[in-house]
């Protein structure tokens, strides 16, 4: 494997573990707030939240780079601020997954928030535990599998991102060169052996990501000690 | 003491003003009839308005704004099907309170509670390898560990088979004779109630329909309908005199009397306890009946017939010492034997329940 592709490789997982190490910390706060409000703006929001999900990755890509661009208002103040462009750089293009991978983190959480944490907090309270501990400490840990599944699912929907990541990122070697842009590359370029490696390589990835995913729901006991 | 006068605010309305002495209080009624709700209500799971307070610490009260958070009221309160958590051991679940409350003070002792509800054995098991019985004792333990000054018990030994039931019964009266907390007990089984509480409130669509000591309620007519499908009973006092295994019977004592009632060894020599006798199970004989299979037998005064004007029967009340005694015989009976009140009958009982 020639460096160039060594190096479309990690920054692929560099970007996948930021993209999902972030959504994790935005993302359970929301899940938790979608899993638990009674507000007339729930539908909305969890319909945007989900909007990644049916959206071309074009469209999605489009609206952000005009947001991003450091001619855009949002875009040119963090330009500002930081000196760095938010568009043709790796700070956007994780920026731009955080928002693409959205729904992957947010609607497993949701999922198992919404199956335990009413009656799981009301055992909590009843011992005397307050809302805090008996969230860290009762209902976290019985949602083990849906924070797995999560974070899997954020991370390889990340690495197998195109679209956002062209319209947003380009094709810089080792900041937004990616392995499907890659893959695209050596397409466009007729080294079909090359993309073949790659493209063996994201494929065989996926399978078995997912099929860690199915056989840890199935087997993953729920306790933790 | 717990004082309430609360209305709930959710789907289903509870409107209830009572006041509960400091034992265990059976909460009794069909099901439907808000005894859950009420029970939510006082533990602040519940949206409600009112007044609720105990031993003189509002937790709710409306009108100068106080509101208890649920973690703060001292309460140990154990849902309908309740449940362990699943991913902690036995062992971790019954620390969990002492690890993870806010309540610090009480003086109920981990080992001593272990002990007490025989749970030694099982402290290393994960909660998928314990039965239905054992986890209803682990949930008793795991709230006493909370250190909780009221108990709201939520039919728990709902689900369980009659055998487990038995298994439990002496824990919960154990709950009282040796931890001594208030205690509401909600249930729908009169056989709980009369084994367990020496209170009862009778709750209906939503409201309190009559309250006071177990027997004197449990002997009301007009709450047939709640309490036995229109199956009229008396609850009377009785003292165990002693077990005997051979014929599987309970020797006790009513009013003098030596009755045998069915086997029911969590009942120590010498306590007393309270049986249910369906008015339907009780005959009059004017002559004291010799070589009879009935055994259990007791002589008294009628003090009251209530004959009703129609249907074959008439319900006769025997009074002896300070036991009353249901008795519904048929109108033909009550003519042919001329019975009235003040006459001195002999009750013959074919069938008891011990509590």
């Amino acid at each position: 494997m020639n460096p160039a592709d060594i190096s479309a490789i990690w920054v692929t997982t560099q970007l996948a573990l930021v993209t999902t190490l972030l959504l994790f910390v935005v993302g359970t706060p929301l899940a938790w707030w979608l899993a638990t409000t009674k507000r007339w703006y729930k539908p909305p929001l969890e319909a945007f939240t989900a909007l990644p999900l049916v959206l071309p990755p074009t469209v999605l890509g489009f609206y952000l780079l005009l947001l991003l661009s450091p001619n855009s208002a949002v875009g040119g103040f963090f330009f500002e601020l930081t000196g760095v462009r938010l568009t043709f750089s790796f700070t956007g293009l994780v920026i731009a997954s955080v928002i693409y991978s959205l729904p992957f983190m947010v609607q497993p959480l949701q999922v198992a928030f919404e199956r335990i944490q009413k009656q799981c907090l009301e055992d909590a309270y009843a011992l005397g535990v307050s809302k805090l501990t008996g969230v860290l400490t009762a209902v976290f840990p019985q949602c083990r599998r849906g924070f797995l599944t999560a974070a899997v699912l954020t991370f390889a929907h990340t690495v197998g991102d195109f679209g956002v990541v062209l319209m947003i990122g380009g094709n810089i070697p080792g900041e937004t060169r990616v392995i499907s842009i890659a893959i695209y590359e050596h397409v466009e370029t007729i080294s079909y052996a090359d993309a073949h490696l790659l493209a063996i390589a994201l494929l065989a990835f996926s399978f078995f990501v997912l099929l860690g995913v199915f056989a840890i729901n199935r087997q993953l006991p729920l306790r933790a000690y | 003491m717990l004082q309430i006068d609360i209305e709930t605010l959710g789907q289903f309305r509870v409107s209830v003003d009572h006041e509960f002495p400091n034992s265990i209080t059976a909460v009794f009624g069909p099901s439907g009839s808000g005894k859950s709700t009420m029970l939510r209500a006082i533990a602040g799971l519940e949206p409600t308005r009112g007044l609720i307070c105990f031993d003189d610490i509002d937790w709710l009260n409306t009108n100068s704004s106080v509101f208890v958070k649920p973690y703060r009221r001292p309460i140990g309160y154990v849902r309908q099907n309740a449940q362990l958590f699943p991913h902690l051991s036995v062992h971790a679940n019954l620390t969990y309170p002492i690890k993870h409350s806010t309540r610090r003070s009480g003086d109920i002792e981990f080992d001593e509670v272990v002990e007490d509800f025989q749970l030694s054995k099982l402290l290393s098991r994960r909660i998928d390898e314990i039965s239905g019985g054992e986890t209803q004792r682990i949930i008793l333990a795991r709230m006493l560990l909370s250190q909780p000054t009221l108990l709201l018990l939520d039919e728990p030994l709902t689900g369980l088979d009659l055998q487990r039931k038995a298994e439990i019964l002496p824990y919960l009266e154990s709950l009282q004779t040796k931890y001594d907390i208030p205690t509401l007990y909600v249930s729908h089984a009169v056989d709980e109630v009369t084994a367990l509480c020496p209170n009862t409130v009778v709750l209906a669509e939503g409201e309190v329909r009559a309250s006071g000591r177990t027997a004197d309620v449990l002997e009301q007519r007009d709450l047939d309908e709640y309490i036995g499908g229109g199956d009229p009973s008396s609850i009377i006092g009785a003292k165990v005199i002693e077990h005997d295994p051979r014929y599987h019977l309970t020797i006790v004592e009513v009013e003098g009397s030596i009755w045998s009632v069915p086997m029911h060894l969590p009942i120590k020599i010498g306590e007393s306890t309270m049986l249910r006798v369906r008015a339907r199970d009780v005959s009059l004989a004017k002559t004291e009946p010799k070589a009879i299979s009935i055994r259990n037998i007791l002589q008294g005064k009628i003090v009251a017939i209530e004959e009703l004007q129609t249907g074959p029967s008439v319900d006769c009340v025997i009074q002896a010492g300070a036991t009353r005694l249901q008795a519904q015989i048929t109108r033909a009976s009550l003519d042919q034997l001329s019975l009235r009140v003040g006459d001195t009958v002999f009750a013959l009982v074919k069938s008891i329940t011990l509590g």
